[in-house]
């Protein structure tokens, strides 16, 4: 068995662990990075589309491109990256972690670090985890499985298709297959609003002409050896109605039904999950309630920009770096007083769940509902700290705030942060079924 | 403030995830179009291309000799004529890439005259 | 052509737990499965229970082979390594009649002397198994029930038989049986012929079809569709042993079971049917079967699903197995409508069968040569640290994990593949790759890579269990 000492090891070599990783080695810490691929990017280097990248690097760039740039930050860094290999055990060692890890070429690997950031983003949602009735056949796949026989493999997963979800993989997909010569029949959203961007629903559904049903179920999916078609029905009011069920013909189903944040190895490890984001629940410093071990991007909560996720990845790091000087320095935790935070109104939750009094904090948060316009706003205890006007509010579209450090540094001991989400006027409360045509 | 006219087209503007939602007008001129909604000049840019000719970036992957890395990814530099989209998709499916290459490196220069290249965006070694 | 002591058709369990009772002997055995692989029928969508025994009465032929059967498991597992589990088994009643039928069947397992069978108020039973819900008043308990992979199972048994000279072959579909000469001539759908003294109908749903095509007793396999949910190793509901709902003439089914690879299952359900390749599951089905499996354990939850599947029990006219010579053709012995407890009695019907066809007039003289045992491979997600570092220095593909959610590595892929199972059903079936939580999302595309290198195949040829059920359609350039 092999061992490596470590200060930071990160695992995952997706855009979070890279711009993670890149941040910790450039502050001089001994870092890794460690990923069960052959190639750093994670997921970027299937998202063969641009459209990245333009927070992050000011420029549009293609997932292996913003994938090349981060991979290149890290190793300019001076972090190391160790690829081929999976992390199969986190033990909490109070001031030092020990990751077990299994490679094909290494065997098994003891790496113990002083700090351990996670960065393992996110799995897709399947047929498996919908119940989703019919026959066991052949031509199912995730939108994400898809791509990468797509865009990876070089290979086409059927001749038609339908897609089951308006998530952003989904509708990328549709265009993706359609560009190569792939018939996607329709695009069905179980609720009344579509999961993924608007602009994604522009340019890779409309520009083909292919349908997106909303409020339509896939109710079943049958044929004896490959998909032969599929069963869809109208959503009424949250009911299925099964009386007006369509069969659609097609060879292929893929589903681009939401992601579950990779946390078997936190919770395993002990790590508290958020019963919203099913992420690790952190503070402000992006620190789970194991000291020492923090977490970034999609394995935090699903982003729907990797611009965040990068952001997102270096602010971690940031704290990452200083519990590490602090554990060097024989220092204790950072005592400043943590605030709770809490997400109100049409907000379906808010990250972190705390900030430091007087350190400005960045908070990301999603809605629970489509609102045409809305106001944001921050108070405590009736004192409004800040407010935001905000338009064309969507659940799949993540806001980001950040409150000023002054906001926070006069607040009495006990207080309490809520961030609102309130429609401007209800009746604008946009559904939007209907509009598109 | 003018009073404004008629809006002929709504759209989503694809340039940034910011997806602006674009009004059309008519302009002052027949033929001419006033842009509302947009955040920045690329949202105009857009919505008078979409009305006029309208082009899209292109991504597709390219199959290669490589023994890692089955196919290569590639995109137009600049928007491309919509109608030349499939002709090109066509020319690309055909291709083999032989490595190493660089992202960056243009596979296809001037395609059709249009002054767009096709560019290559993962580097492969080998 | 090729000359045969005796022919099999049907790879499930039945089919190869008499082949590996003949593999004993001095004979010349072949196999003839229609599918890709073995266990792809019946077998395949089975509970995995070995069940406790107190179900039939000794009059019943499944009864008696049920009892031996559950007895043979213990050296057949020590033999052939199969995930086998006996972590007995519970029936749990909930009303004053479901009491009374318990009762009734405590009785009779007595009576099949079902060893260690217990009758347990509410407070033992609840002790047993901590997940039941508190509403129970009683059930009984046996200790030698338990639980095993079926398609591990068969899968090890085709292994041994092979080794042990038997001939396997797969998608044969046996289209006629001649009895000329004093010898079967066999064909299959591609035209090959095949001699054979003796032949054994194990063919599962279609033993009706088979016994037909030889001139056979008519009769009639009434495929009764199964639903099986399973839940994700996380999942609270798991329990330690498993769960019966007592069989009342208005409830069937509704099991709560741990698997004995950690997640949990529920099911079956049970539903006469006339399409034999009817595999659907549906949502009524699945509402019914998680509402009576939550009566018996609350915390089953839909939300913990990871898959659903189904498959039918091949039930006849009569209920009882059908395991005889026939009485219209010579050297023809059925094993027809094979239903529950068919797993647990298939080491029983195995040896059965052997006993058969010696009174028919096969000559079972033992093989000195015969090799009783399969070696053991420990899968490695139950090494320990040092085991899988030192199984990394024999093979280091042993330690490059493919299926992250069930941790099974390159080189248990590579295994499989080169003991023939060459769909990505037959390699989930023998690894357990794919069967976690992702349901192959991350997987499937490395295993068909593998499956690629491994075959000298492209893509487009392979298929999720033979048939039609291509994974790929062809590459960019249009190629196939």
């Amino acid at each position: 068995m092999n061992t490596l000492y470590y200060d930071c090891a990160v695992i995952g070599a997706g855009a979070a662990g890279l711009c993670a990783g890149a941040a910790a080695a450039g502050q001089n810490l001994k870092t890794i990075i460690i990923d069960r691929e052959s190639h750093p990017g994670g997921v970027l280097l299937q998202c063969i589309h641009n459209g990245f990248g333009l927070h992050y690097f000011k420029e549009q760039l293609t997932g292996p491109e913003y994938a090349e740039k981060v991979t290149e930050n890290a190793v300019k860094a001076g972090a190391d990256l160790l690829m081929d290999s999976t992390v199969i055990e986190i033990k909490d060692g109070g001031k030092e972690k020990i990751l077990t890890i299994y490679s094909g070429k290494d065997g098994v690997t003891l790496l113990h670090a002083k700090a351990v950031i996670l960065a393992m983003g996110c799995r897709e949602r399947c047929r498996g985890n919908l119940g989703i009735p019919g026959d066991r056949t052949s031509g199912v796949y995730t939108a994400g499985a898809a791509q990468k026989l797509l865009n990876i493999h070089g290979v086409l997963p059927g001749k038609t298709a339908v897609i089951a979800g308006s998530g952003d993989i989904g509708l990328i997909m549709a265009r993706r297959l359609s560009w190569c010569g792939v018939k996607v029949k329709m695009v069905t959203e179980i609720m009344p609003f579509p999961a993924g961007l608007s602009r994604n629903i522009a340019q890779c559904l409309e520009d083909f002409s292919i349908p997106l049903r909303l409020s339509t179920s896939l109710t079943g999916i049958y044929g004896k050896d490959r998909v032969e078609y599929v069963t869809i029905a109208p959503v009424i009011d949250g009911k299925v109605d099964h009386s007006k069920e369509e069969k659609i013909f097609c060879d292929t189903v893929l589903f681009s039904v939401g992601l579950i944040p990779e946390n078997e190895l936190s919770k395993a490890c002990g790590i508290k999950m958020h019963p919203v984001t099913n992420g690790p629940v952190t503070d402000s410093s992006s620190m789970t309630n194991i000291p020492g071990i923090f977490a970034c991007g999609n394995v935090l909560h699903v982003h729907d920009l990797v611009d965040f996720v990068s952001l997102e990845a270096e602010k971690a790091a940031e704290n990452c770096v200083k519990y590490v000087r602090n554990l060097h320095k024989g220092k204790g935790e950072d005592f400043r007083e943590d605030i709770p935070v809490t997400a109100e109104g049409a907000l379906r939750y808010i990250l972190p769940v705390s900030c430091k009094k007087g350190e400005e904090a960045s908070f990301y948060m999603r809605s629970s509902s489509v609102l045409r316009k809305a106001r944001l706003t921050v108070s405590c205890k009736g004192d409004i700290l800040a407010e935001k006007s905000l338009s064309y509010v969507k659940p799949a579209e993540m806001i980001a705030f950040t409150l000023p450090a002054e906001k926070t540094g006069n607040l009495p001991p006990g207080s309490t942060i809520s961030f609102s989400l309130i429609p401007v006027n209800e009746e604008e409360k946009e559904n939007e079924n209907g509009k598109r045509k | 403030m003018e009073k404004e006219n008629k809006v002929i087209r709504d759209m989503v503007c694809i340039m940034c995830p910011a997806s602006c939602h674009l009004e059309v007008r008519e302009g002052a001129e027949k033929g001419e179009y006033d842009i509302h909604g947009n955040q920045c000049p690329g949202g105009k840019k857009y919505a008078l291309n979409e009305m006029c000719a309208p082009k899209r970036i292109v991504t597709a992957v390219v199959s290669s000799d490589s023994k890692c890395i089955a196919c290569i990814p590639v995109k137009t530099d600049q928007s491309l004529p919509m109608e030349l989209i499939e002709p090109l998709l066509q020319e690309l499916y055909q291709m083999k890439i032989s490595v190493p290459v660089r992202s960056g490196d243009i596979l296809i220069k001037n395609y059709k005259n249009t002054g767009v290249d096709i560019v290559i965006t993962r580097s492969v070694e080998k | 052509m090729e000359k045969y002591d005796v022919v099999i058709i049907g790879a499930g369990v039945t089919g190869l737990a008499t082949a590996y009772t003949l593999s004993r002997y001095k004979l010349k055995v072949l196999v003839l499965e229609k599918n890709i692989d073995a266990a792809f029928g019946v077998t395949k969508a089975n509970s995995g229970i070995v069940h406790g025994g107190f179900h039939y009465p000794l009059t019943t032929l499944k009864g008696r082979l049920e009892i031996e059967g559950n007895q043979l498991f213990s050296q057949y597992h020590k033999d052939l390594h199969f995930p086998f589990k006996r972590c007995g088994i519970i029936l749990a009643a909930f009303t004053e009649e479901e009491l009374l039928k318990v009762k009734e069947l405590y009785e009779r397992g007595k009576k099949n002397r079902v060893p260690g069978i217990e009758l347990c108020s509410r407070e033992r039973i609840l002790k047993l198994e901590e997940k039941l819900s508190g509403n129970v008043l009683g059930g009984l308990y046996a200790p030698e029930g338990g639980v095993l992979e079926p398609y591990k199972y068969a899968f090890a048994l085709a292994e041994i038989s092979q080794k042990n000279g038997v001939k396997i072959l797969y998608e044969k579909e046996v289209t006629s049986g001649t009895w000329k000469d004093s010898s079967w001539e066999i064909s299959t759908a591609e035209g090959n012929i095949y001699k054979s003294r003796y032949v054994v109908n194990a063919a599962g749903l279609y033993a009706d079809k088979i016994s037909a095509l030889f001139g056979g007793e008519e009769f009639s396999i009434h495929p009764r569709k199964g639903e099986e949910y399973l839940l994700d190793r996380l999942s609270p509901a798991r329990p330690s042993k498993v769960i019966f709902p007592v069989p009342t003439t208005h409830s069937t089914g509704g099991l709560v079971i741990p698997t004995c690879d950690g997640t949990t299952m529920v099911g079956p359900t049970a539903e006469v049917l006339e399409d034999k390749e009817e595999k659907t599951t549906t949502e009524i089905n699945r509402n019914n079967i998680f509402a009576l499996a939550k009566n018996m354990v609350p915390s089953v939850s839909e939300k913990d699903l990871i898959t659903a599947f189904s498959g039918s029990r091949p039930a006849m006219e009569g209920e009882d197995f059908y395991i005889a010579p026939s009485k219209k053709v010579p050297a023809f012995i059925q094993a027809a409508g094979i239903q529950s407890p068919g797993l647990t009695a298939s080491p029983a019907i195995g040896k059965y069968i052997g006993v058969l066809l010696e009174k028919e007039g096969l000559t079972l003289e033992e093989d000195p040569s015969f090799i009783p045992s399969l070696p053991y491979q420990k899968p490695l997600w139950e090494m320990t640290k040092e085991e899988a570092d030192a199984m990394h220095k024999k093979d280091p593909a042993w330690t490059n994990i493919i299926c992250r959610c069930e941790k099974i590595s390159e080189g248990e892929i590579v295994d499989a593949i080169r003991k023939g199972h060459t769909t990505l059903d037959g390699i989930k079936l023998y690894t357990r790759s794919g069967m976690g939580r992702c349901q192959g999302g991350f997987c499937s595309g490395r295993i068909l890579e593998i499956l690629a290198r491994e075959t000298g195949k492209n893509y487009a040829s392979f298929t999720k269990r033979g048939d039609n059920s291509f994974l790929t359609a062809g590459d960019l350039t249009g190629e196939k």
